[in-house]
């Protein structure tokens, strides 16, 4: 469990002219109800700007700078004072930045909710749930090595087509030879018909077709034939050359830079260099670049949305450069590498072929690295200009090969031939084979590390899923909705999942009312602060209920009460109804009530409750202010009243609306008395005297309203009210804990949290 | 509603590289050490920056 605030000291900022002090001893909740504008939100606005140095939706705003009360004296410093449980604390004012270990422990974990953000994440594409996951997982490490890991893969996937290609022209070369299919046997027994043919030894093996000793005792034997065998041999490799014609890859290239921001690589390098300027930036309202005043934070956020966006187009056009390297560029130096292969060979056969057409290769690669549109009537005019050289040279080779040969002669040529390329045929393959092992080897990798990664993120979201759910499931009982998940699509995408009267949907937008998703939106944050959150203990939720309808309130209320009641929470709200039904469920917690504000001295505060209800009435006797104790012992009978009625099940009329909440405490006795009469008779029987001099009291020392100036209760009726007030609690509250005897449980069957005291009580 | 692992549930969990790999290497039947060898061998014409940052996360594997 992470560190608790035990006090919380506010001065001179936003809703606070002077000072605003919580002690929270022990790392004990906060609950505060406030109408609106009365300064309750700058508790939350407090915390944030001690744990991040801003505040976000201020900054949203382009109002950053606005922490300071107007009313606040000159010599008053804006600051914020955190003590807690560990070593979090600390105090943050204008001229100072919150300690380095609390900005990054409050990057990563959860601990502040504003109604205005509920279903913010909920609301995000499937590609940014994604982001913001992976950003809050620290996923962007793995996420950069999945990219190079992958990258290194496909380059490994062309390096082995390149080499196939080179293995599919040689066994095309040799099939001039009249071998189908290249393969080493058809290979040897070609080699061998043409020994047998030439009347010379046949070889022992396609190894020795293809060893060059073999080759040359072949050709010591027939050495007038061994110029015009190479001259066969380079007439049919001219014959199987093949110009590249496909201008598809281009088209598909000019449609990416026509339409693309191929800009996007140069730009990132210069953006993450100006977005780690802006970082290093500690002054939040000038701009390090420029100079002028901005919204620094805002800046950071655009900088990174716009890193992102620009990814996105680099990994675009990464793939539409891997495309036209490959099945253009790619093919057209293969090609020039063999006509330059075949120009040497005639060269050293004593035959000076014409000079070959110049390549386009040059100012292909020149406009791709350029990221300019290529020209595919360049190409087309290559193609054109190389299917005429071909037939040109092709006729100046038949011309120098020896125009009467002899049969053996004949037959000798084609063995060289075919051991030449046999060789070349062979030695592909070998480089076929080592780069299919680097393939495979780094698929292997890749697949195994993204599978991972995948199972990691699902691992993670599985656990997020499992308790949102939960929390979901209780906020919403009984309505149809059995399960939702947050699910990992593929390596690019996180979405909800929502089983919806046994269909399931996604996104939860379908078939979920905004009521609904704001649900799901508390239910995960609160599944990812309980999952995630090491050094942040507390938990800030700033009107977080204000779409809920009264029966979602009480469930919410009902269930932070028992799921968080050993977490730290402030909770800030202005919906009175969801405040006592909170504050009826968390004696422990200290509640506040704001009851104004005014712009010198701020909000107004009153503690709330029976206890300090009570105490401040007894505070208020002693001040002489009968008016002022009459008021709250009153507020602290009913709040005492509803809880026993709310809690015993109480039977009371019902009303539409609102108005169910709000009760006379006459009828609340009266319904006290039906649901003891029901389930503790005995306790009903021993307490309806005191019962009937609260009502007494209700009628006179209580009715403070009816009172007016003359007519006020005396100083000792007060008193005897306020006891007989503290002594009806007593008869259902554990000495020991002080809980209520149905803090577990229910009417028929109850306990404190202690479990010493039991309802109904023992006879 | 609570769950039935309280500790479970409360584990903080993050994403790490060097686990991932291990992990990832594991379902392979290898080691970051013999996949040093065997990967780094193959890349040997990749992009030197993008080598260097697969041979860190390897190394990041071996030391975990």
């Amino acid at each position: 469990m992470g560190e608790r605030i035990t006090r919380l000291e506010i001065r001179a900022f936003r809703g606070v002219p002077n000072e605003l002090t919580f002690d929270l001893t022990g790392g004990r909740s906060l609950l505060v109800f406030g109408d609106n504008a009365t300064g309750k939100s700058t508790v939350a606005d407090a915390i944030e700007w001690y744990c991040t140095g801003r505040i976000d939706y201020l900054s949203k705003e382009n109002r950053g700078g606005g922490v300071r009360n107007a009313a606040s004296r000159p010599d008053q410093e804006t600051s914020v004072t955190v003590q807690t449980t560990g070593d979090l604390g600390g105090r943050v004012a204008s001229d100072s930045d919150p300690p380095a270990e609390v900005i990054a422990a409050a990057e990563g974990e959860f601990w502040l909710l504003r109604g205005r953000d509920l279903s913010s994440f909920v609301e995000k594409t499937k590609a940014e749930k994604l982001r913001a996951l992976a950003k809050i997982l620290g996923m962007e490490p793995p996420e950069q090595l999945r990219a190079d890991l992958y990258r290194a893969r496909t380059n490994l996937r062309k390096a082995h087509i390149a080499a196939d290609n080179e293995l599919q022209e040689r066994a095309e070369a040799i099939s001039t030879s009249g071998i189908a299919h290249a393969n080493e046997g058809s290979i040897f027994e070609a080699a061998v018909a043409l020994c047998d043919q030439a009347g010379a030894d046949p070889p022992d093996s396609f190894s020795q077709v293809i060893d060059e000793a073999w080759l040359r005792k072949r050709a010591s034997e027939a050495e007038a034939t061994e110029r015009h065998g190479s001259l066969r041999a380079l007439k049919a490799d001219l014959k199987a050359t093949e110009p590249v014609r496909d201008t598809e890859p281009m088209a598909r290239w000019n449609e990416f830079v026509t339409h693309n921001d191929s800009t996007a690589r140069s730009r990132i390098e210069m953006l993450q260099h100006a977005r780690n300027v802006v970082d290093e930036q500690r002054d939040n309202d000038k701009c390090p670049l420029c100079g002028q005043s901005v919204d620094v934070d805002a800046l950071r956020r655009r900088m990174q949305a716009a890193l992102d966006d620009l990814r996105e187009a680099a990994q675009r056009l990464d793939d539409a450069r891997q495309d036209i390297d490959e099945k253009l560029i790619g093919r057209v130096e293969r090609l020039d590498s063999r006509l330059a292969h075949l120009l040497s060979r005639a060269t050293d056969l004593g035959v000076e072929l014409d000079g070959l057409p110049p390549s386009p290769l040059a100012d292909l690669r020149k406009d791709v690295d350029a990221l300019d549109t290529v020209q595919p009537d360049v190409l087309v005019g290559y193609a054109r200009r190389l299917d005429f050289w071909l037939d040109g040279v092709s006729k100046m080779v038949e011309k120098a090969a020896p125009t009467h040969t002899t049969r053996r002669e004949a037959t000798f040529s084609d063995l060289t031939r075919l051991a030449v390329l046999a060789r070349q045929w062979y030695e592909q393959r070998q480089q076929v084979a080592t780069a299919r092992r680097a393939k495979d080897l780094a698929e292997r990798i890749y697949d195994a590390y993204a599978a991972e990664l995948q199972r990691r993120m699902s691992e993670v979201l599985d656990r997020i899923s499992k308790r949102a759910a939960d929390i979901y499931a209780s906020l919403h009982p009984d309505e149809g909705l059995s399960t939702v998940t947050l699910d990992a699509l593929g390596e690019k995408a996180v979405e909800f999942t929502v089983d919806f009267h046994g269909e399931q949907h996604r996104p939860p937008q379908r078939v979920l009312s905004e009521s609904h998703m704001n649900s799901l939106g508390l239910a995960l944050f609160l599944a990812m602060h309980d999952t995630y959150n090491e050094q942040f203990g507390f938990l800030v939720l700033d009107d977080v209920v204000n779409s809920f309808d009264i029966e979602h309130r009480g469930a919410v209320a009902k269930m932070l009460a028992a799921e968080y009641d050993d977490h730290q929470l402030v909770v800030l709200t202005h919906d009175h109804q969801f405040y006592t039904r909170l504050a009826r469920q968390t004696p422990a917690w200290r509640h506040e009530e704001f009851i104004g504000w005014d712009y010198a001295h701020g909000p107004r505060t009153s503690s709330a409750g029976p206890e300090p209800l009570l105490e401040a009435a007894r505070a208020r006797l002693d001040d002489d202010d009968t008016i002022g104790a009459g008021q709250r012992a009153r507020r602290a009978l009913e709040e005492i009243l509803l809880d026993a009625c709310e809690r015993l099940e109480a039977p009371l009329p019902f009303r539409r609306g609102v108005r169910n909440e709000r009760r006379e405490a006459t009828e609340l006795l009266n319904g006290l008395r039906r649901a003891l009469k029901e389930h503790a008779k005995r306790l009903k029987t021993d307490i309806e005297p005191l019962l009937k001099q609260l009502e007494g009291d209700l009628q006179a020392a209580l009715n403070v309203e009816a009172h007016g100036g003359d007519g006020r209760s005396s100083r000792r009726e007060l008193d005897s009210a306020v006891g007989r007030i503290d002594e009806l609690r007593s008869h259902w509250t554990c000495p020991d804990c002080q809980t209520p005897t149905w803090f577990i449980g229910g009417p028929r069957a109850g306990r404190c949290k202690c479990g010493n005291a039991h309802f109904p009580p023992p006879a | 509603m609570s769950s039935d692992e309280p500790d479970d549930v409360s584990r903080r969990v993050r994403v790490d590289t060097g686990d991932i790999l291990v992990g990832a290497l594991e379902r392979l039947g290898s080691t970051p050490e013999s996949l040093s060898v065997e990967l780094l061998a193959v890349l040997d014409k990749d992009d030197a920056n993008r080598v260097q940052r697969i041979q860190s996360a390897i190394e990041s594997a071996t030391d975990g």
